[in-house]
This record gives structure tokens, C-alpha cells and sequence, in this order.
């Protein structure tokens, strides 16, 4: 099970799973930075996905791959935090 | 990164997917086909400098030692390589440049009915006001992000005039291998379950099992920004959320449906790969070599008759290949499958496919030269690829998309498609994209 972490630390993995394991070379990239205006596709988003799962130990249904959840950083960390809560 | 001017002779060896366009070339070779080449076209806004792309082009030129390359292999089981001796000089860019013209697909047409004698070639002409690049390319060294990459550091170059040329090491290869072999045994097992589950899929392609004689041939289709945004929600809509690449998969193997149908050859199922590109988004490096691993879907001829159902059954397996690796794993196998040599390789995929390889080609490349604003003093306005195709299979459909407008591009070799077959492959394609009718 999932140990509560902080909005904060939350916020900072997963910009820096962003950052390292989908784009190269967007030093401007920041938590509002629209991902699907920069770029992120199918495959991208799939591999977020695992790597998420992988992370933070939680599962992403299909109901929670949406635009709205993915479009940056700062909606991932709010879908984490609400998923880590209720797999509690 | 830099070697440094003094290298005179390297080698490097060909990536995995490298193995399977050589094969390809051979196949095309003994069919008649010639060279397995693309085109990409750029379209620019005014202010474009061609003193400042032929520069550009030939310090390019003179700092890529795989522009001069050939390709060799050592011995009958060897893994093939780029070989060349130096000097390297500006001749590995050619350009060309025209008279304005009625149309850029005339131009088109004109530079792929013309010899492959270079590595890579850009036409410039003038079309109703606007400067079109068109560049002619060798799938064995670019792959379509490859190209696109390429025409950056050419346009990057070209704002830097003053830049020296330095041999650059920007090869190399996107993706890594288990390290040892018994890892790799273990990691091919993902892929060959997947094979197994497909090798259920009796199909056919357009152009038939029999490589054969024809020219390449090309109908773009260009969506406006509005019909883009349209297409894009309803992909959205289709695939429960942000997944674009079932709905474009499923719609293009409609399209085939589609003249299946009129030749009344149904029911007919399909089976083709999409692939997965290993380059991270803003990478510069590699440019060169087929960077890219596949994920292979099937559809049974009931999934076909409606876009909805094919997009969900492409939706579900997309989700199973990624979550299981499948593109990892196959790249095991395309190491492999590399020591091959040619004609072997191809025989041993064809012998497992009836001789059709797949039931198309297909790619959406995603956002065309998103980093590139601006091309020798002129704003970048629009582009799109034209890859061609071998027969067989014949036929493929290919998606890129700039400044938020789709363009997509139905290629063919001469005598697979009537010019009614492709009329009605586009207005199935059209009408599912844009969901009328």
C-alpha cells in the first residue's frame, strides 16, 4: 500500500519523471507546462502512465486517463494525491 | 559528440529496425521498385535565403560522415554497417533549384520519378507565392522523426553562419538492449507470445504477395485547422480519452476496407505494425538510422464494419502491448534478426505472412518539426511527409500535423490502386475522420 507523501514531493517526481523520461531538452518545463502542447502523444502517455503506477504504487484506471487529468504536472500531482487517498 | 575533423574512415553498425528496411530495399531491388525513399515537404512564408540553405546544406554535409556511407557487411552472418572514408565534402546534400511551378505535387511527382543517386535532396521552387522545400530522403538512413531532425540542424546551422564544421558523432542508437544474453532470452518471450496470439490472422494486402514493377505513387489530403479540431475530438471521444493512435490505426484500416469491398474480396482481416519511436520529444540526437520499434495489431473483418468498435479492439491491445513491453521486446528480436542476411530475412517473414508482409503501412508521426519555427530567414508555414511503399503490400496512410492542421498522406505503387480505389479509400478515410455519413 502507498505511503501518504506530500503535495509537494509529489509535484516534484513527477516533473522529474516528465522531464527525464518523456522530453529531452525543455529546460522552460515547469508543473503548468501543457504536456500535450509539448508534445506528449499515445505512446508518451502510456509510459507516464507505468511509470506513475510504478512511483507512486497506485493503479490509473481507464476512467482516469483523460485530457483533463494529463494536461500538466500540477493536474497528474492532484490525480495521484486523490488515488493514493483512496486506495487508503 | 565531436570526433573532430581529423576522422577520415568510420563504421557504424546498422540499429534494429535498420534490419528490417534493408531487407526491404531488397525486396524492392528484385520487384522493380527502386530505392525505398520519402519525400518531406516544407512550405515557407517570404524572407526564405538560398545562399543561406546551400551553407547550411554543406557544412551539414561535410560534418555527417552517414551521408557518405554505404552499406557493408563483413562476413555472410555479420551485423551490417554504415561504412565511409573521408574527406567528406558538401555533395552529400544536393539542391536543386526551379522555376516557380503550378503545384507542389507536380514537383513531387517529378523528384520521386527521378534516379536515387544521393543520400538526401532538396528541390526549392515557387509556387503562387510561396517557397516549397521538396526533400527527397533514403529510408535506410532516416527514419520520419530522423528527416525531421535533419532539417533542424540544417535550419539551426543556417542561423549560425559562422559555425565550423566539426565531424559529428550523432549517431548512435534511442533504445538499449538487456545486457547479456540470457536477459535477452527472457525478455524476446513477450514478444514471441504476442507473434503467436497474431499468427491466427489470415490476411491479405492490395497489392498482392507478389513483388512487382510500379511507380510510387501519392494523394495528400489536407485538413483545415477547424476540421483538425474536430478530428482530434472525436479521436478523443472514440478512445474513451487522449489516445490518438487506435483511432488513426482503425480509420486507416477502414479506408483498405473499403476497396477490399469494391473488388468484393470481403470479408478480409487485417494485420499491420505502428511504430514506436524511441527518440524522446526535443532529443536532437540520433538523427540518423531507424530509431523506431513496433507494436503489431490485428483486426478481425466484424471489427471492421465500424470505425467505433475497430478503434476500441486497436485501443485494448495498444494498452496490453505497452503495458507488457511488447516494443522492448520485439527489439530483441530485430537485434537478432539483423545478422540475417537480406534475402533470407525477407524470406522468412514473408513465408509467415503469405508472402503480403502486412495488410499496410502506417504511421502518425505527430507533430512535424515542432521545434523548427523558421527555415532560412522564412517562417516554417506547413508541412507533411510522403513516404513511399513497397509492394507488396502495395498501400499505406500516413498522418503529421502542423500548426494544429492534419495532413495526411495515402501512398501507393502504380498499378495496385485504380484511381477509383483511391477515390474511395479517401472518402472512406474523410468521411470516418471527420465523422460524417
Amino acid at each position: 500500500m502507498a505511503r501518504p507523501v506530500s503535495h509537494q514531493k509529489i509535484l516534484q517526481d513527477l516533473l522529474s519523471l516528465v522531464q527525464e523520461h518523456l522530453f529531452e531538452s525543455q529546460s522552460g518545463m515547469d508543473a503548468e507546462t501543457d504536456l500535450f502542447e509539448a508534445g506528449m502523444e499515445s505512446m508518451g502517455i502510456m509510459q507516464l502512465i507505468m511509470q506513475i503506477e510504478e512511483r507512486f504504487g497506485i493503479v490509473v484506471s481507464d476512467g482516469d486517463v483523460t485530457r483533463q487529468n494529463f494536461r500538466s504536472v500540477a493536474a497528474l500531482a492532484a490525480m495521484v494525491e486523490r488515488l493514493s487517498t483512496s486506495g487508503e | 559528440m565531436i570526433v573532430g575533423e581529423t576522422v577520415q574512415q568510420f563504421r557504424v553498425p546498422l540499429v534494429g529496425c535498420d534490419g528490417f528496411l534493408l531487407a526491404l530495399e531488397d525486396l524492392m531491388a528484385a520487384g522493380g521498385q527502386g530505392r525505398h525513399v520519402g519525400l518531406t515537404v516544407l512550405k515557407l512564408g517570404a524572407g526564405f535565403c538560398a545562399t543561406s540553405l546551400r551553407s547550411a546544406a554543406e557544412r551539414f554535409s561535410r560534418s555527417h560522415p552517414l551521408l557518405h556511407a554505404r552499406v557493408r557487411r563483413g562476413w555472410l552472418f555479420g551485423v551490417p554497417e554504415w561504412r565511409a572514408e573521408g574527406p567528406f565534402l558538401g555533395s552529400g546534400v544536393l539542391i536543386e533549384e526551379h522555376p516557380p511551378a503550378v503545384s507542389v505535387e507536380s514537383v513531387c511527382e517529378r523528384v520521386l520519378a527521378l534516379p536515387t543517386t544521393e543520400t538526401l535532396r532538396i528541390d526549392v521552387v515557387s509556387i503562387e507565392g510561396s517557397t516549397y522545400l521538396v526533400v527527397k530522403w533514403l529510408h535506410m538512413l532516416f527514419d520520419g522523426r530522423g528527416i525531421e531532425l535533419a532539417l533542424h540542424e540544417i535550419a539551426r546551422l543556417a542561423e549560425h553562419p559562422a559555425e565550423p564544421v566539426t565531424v559529428q558523432r550523432s549517431w548512435g542508437a534511442a533504445f538499449t538492449l538487456p545486457r547479456n544474453f540470457w536477459e535477452r532470452l527472457r525478455g524476446v518471450r513477450t514478444f514471441l507470445a504476442r507473434y503467436h496470439q497474431l499468427e491466427a490472422t489470415v490476411f491479405a494486402s492490395l497489392g498482392g504477395a507478389v513483388p512487382r514493377p510500379g511507380e510510387a505513387r501519392f494523394r495528400i489530403l489536407h485538413f483545415n485547422t477547424e476540421q483538425s479540431r474536430s478530428i482530434r475530438e472525436r479521436a478523443e471521444f472514440l478512445t474513451g480519452g487522449i489516445f490518438l493512435l487506435p483511432y488513426f490505426f482503425a480509420a486507416v484500416a477502414r479506408a483498405h476496407a473499403a476497396v477490399f469491398e469494391l473488388r468484393g474480396q470481403v470479408p478480409m482481416n487485417y494485420h499491420a505494425g505502428a511504430p514506436v519511436q524511441g527518440r524522446r520529444r526535443g532529443a536532437k540526437h540520433p538523427i540518423f538510422q531507424n530509431q523506431i520499434s513496433q507494436f503489431y495489431f490485428s483486426l478481425w473483418h466484424e471489427e471492421v464494419s465500424s470505425l467505433e468498435i475497430a478503434t476500441r479492439s486497436i485501443h485494448a491491445q495498444f494498452s496490453a502491448m505497452a503495458r507488457s513491453k511488447v516494443d522492448s521486446s520485439f527489439l530483441i528480436m530485430l537485434n537478432w534478426l539483423l545478422r540475417m542476411p537480406e534475402r533470407l530475412y525477407m524470406n522468412f517473414l514473408r513465408a509467415d505472412t503469405n508472402g503480403h508482409l502486412t495488410s499496410f503501412f502506417h504511421s502518425h508521426t505527430g507533430q512535424f518539426m515542432p521545434e523548427t519555427l523558421t527555415f532560412c530567414g522564412a517562417a516554417l508555414a506547413d508541412g507533411w511527409h510522403i513516404p513511399t511503399v513497397s509492394t507488396p503490400p502495395g498501400s499505406g496512410i500516413f498522418f503529421s500535423e502542423r500548426n494544429r492542421r492534419l495532413t495526411g498522406t495515402v501512398s501507393w505503387r502504380d498499378g495496385v490502386l485504380s484511381e477509383a480505389e483511391v477515390d474511395a479509400m479517401c472518402l472512406r478515410l474523410t468521411r470516418d475522420l471527420l465523422g460524417e455519413g
